[in-house]
């Protein structure tokens, strides 16, 4: 879907490591999860301090799926 | 042209909830001013608030497509388009940058009385709390770069914008977007706008490194903001002047409250200044004495 190529394309302008992201996507009913998996030293720079970068991301992301009337939430995985 | 009301409440969202419940129309038409506000133990708090409906922002929110769902329309009609913005942009998720140099007396945060904390500083716009880089000018070769980087990562949104260089101001580039789904990367108060911006002068400290940066703007929303701030300021203002007690408006980034300290700098019988932490810093509105 191109909702997750989104999202994708957020994540990457904020990483040291494009390369090294995979995005996974689950999906119930009209809510969707996107579950981002980085490169550990790109995981902080994802987060950003407080959470604000990944705050920012889902705002941005929220509001793009809202229009297809759809949630979207965005979660990083760390290990 | 707005309906007014005041109420007491519980807490803040309460109060919303009740006001949109008495002036039939969604919470996120409601705009609140805190008039009083009592802390007590154990749920005992009280918040007594003036409600209205923010016929400007209603207009703000939506697309140009829309013509239909502007001030003139009924307030159920509006409530329904304003769904989805509402959906779009939680409000704990207000995201702002904190600017450097606005806030710099935040040692002051609590100093009562200290009269326009933030000082206005020239790029209280969207800086991204780095300094030291005064000398900046940005090319037009940065604009494009810092174009073809947000280009890059709406593309994949697949929305119906489009986005220019509209202005180029020492270290600043002023990005405008237009198009159908405008309305939707401008979001309630600007929160979506600011998020975007945010990531994409992020990235620009990473791909492009020469400290220019970015500012977005879409219908114009920079400039309403700014004068529906001034304008609700001021009623602010004269209300505290009236009734002699201090107000507390509703948390706002630090360029917002920047124009409220501006509005009210010169205005005759108040002091303002800010209180608490980011993202929850609210410009408070004294009288002066």
């Amino acid at each position: 879907m191109s909702q997750r190529e989104f999202v994708e394309s957020l994540i990457k302008a904020v990483v040291e490591n494009p390369g090294a992201i995979e995005i996974e996507e689950e999906t119930e009913g009209t809510s969707r999860t996107y579950f981002v998996h980085a490169d550990p030293n790109d995981v902080g720079k994802i987060i950003g301090k407080s959470g604000r970068v990944v705050a920012a991301i889902r705002t941005v992301v929220s509001a793009v799926a809202s229009k297809d009337k759809e949630r979207a939430m965005v979660k990083v995985v760390t290990d | 042209m707005s309906q007014v009301l005041e109420l007491t409440a519980k807490s803040v969202e309460e109060a919303k909830t009740q006001a949109a419940a008495k002036l039939s129309v969604s919470e996120s038409e409601i705009e609140i001013t805190v008039l009083e506000q009592v802390k007590g133990l154990f749920g005992k708090s009280s918040v007594r608030v003036r409600a209205e409906v923010m016929a400007s922002a209603v207009a703000a929110e939506k697309p140009a497509a829309k013509p239909k769902a502007t001030k003139a329309a009924k307030p159920a009609a509006k409530a329904k388009v304003e769904e989805p913005a509402e959906e779009a942009a939680p409000v704990v998720e207000a995201v702002v940058e904190a600017v450097a140099a606005a806030e710099e007396p935040k040692k002051a945060r609590s100093g009562r009385g200290k009269k326009a904390a933030d000082a206005p500083a020239p790029a209280a716009k969207s800086e991204e709390g780095e300094e030291g880089a005064p000398d900046v000018v940005a090319s037009a070769a940065d604009g494009e770069a810092l174009l073809g980087l947000l280009k890059g990562m709406l593309d994949a949104g697949k929305l119906q914008v489009n986005a220019e260089v509209s202005e180029i101001s020492g270290r600043y580039v002023n990005i405008k977007l237009d198009g159908k789904d405008v309305a939707y990367l401008v979001g309630k108060h600007g929160e979506v706008l600011n998020s975007l911006q945010y990531v994409l002068n992020i990235s620009a400290s990473r791909k492009i490194a020469n400290g220019v940066r970015a500012t977005l703007d879409g219908n114009d929303f920079r400039r309403r903001r700014e004068d529906k701030l001034t304008q609700h300021a001021q009623r602010v203002a004269d209300e505290v002047i009236k009734r002699g007690d201090e107000a507390v408006l509703e948390a706002m980034p630090a360029f917002d409250r920047r124009i409220v300290h501006k509005a009210l700098m010169g205005y005759a019988g108040v002091a303002t200044y800010s209180e608490g932490e980011e993202p929850n810093r609210r410009v408070v509105i004294a009288p002066a004495d």
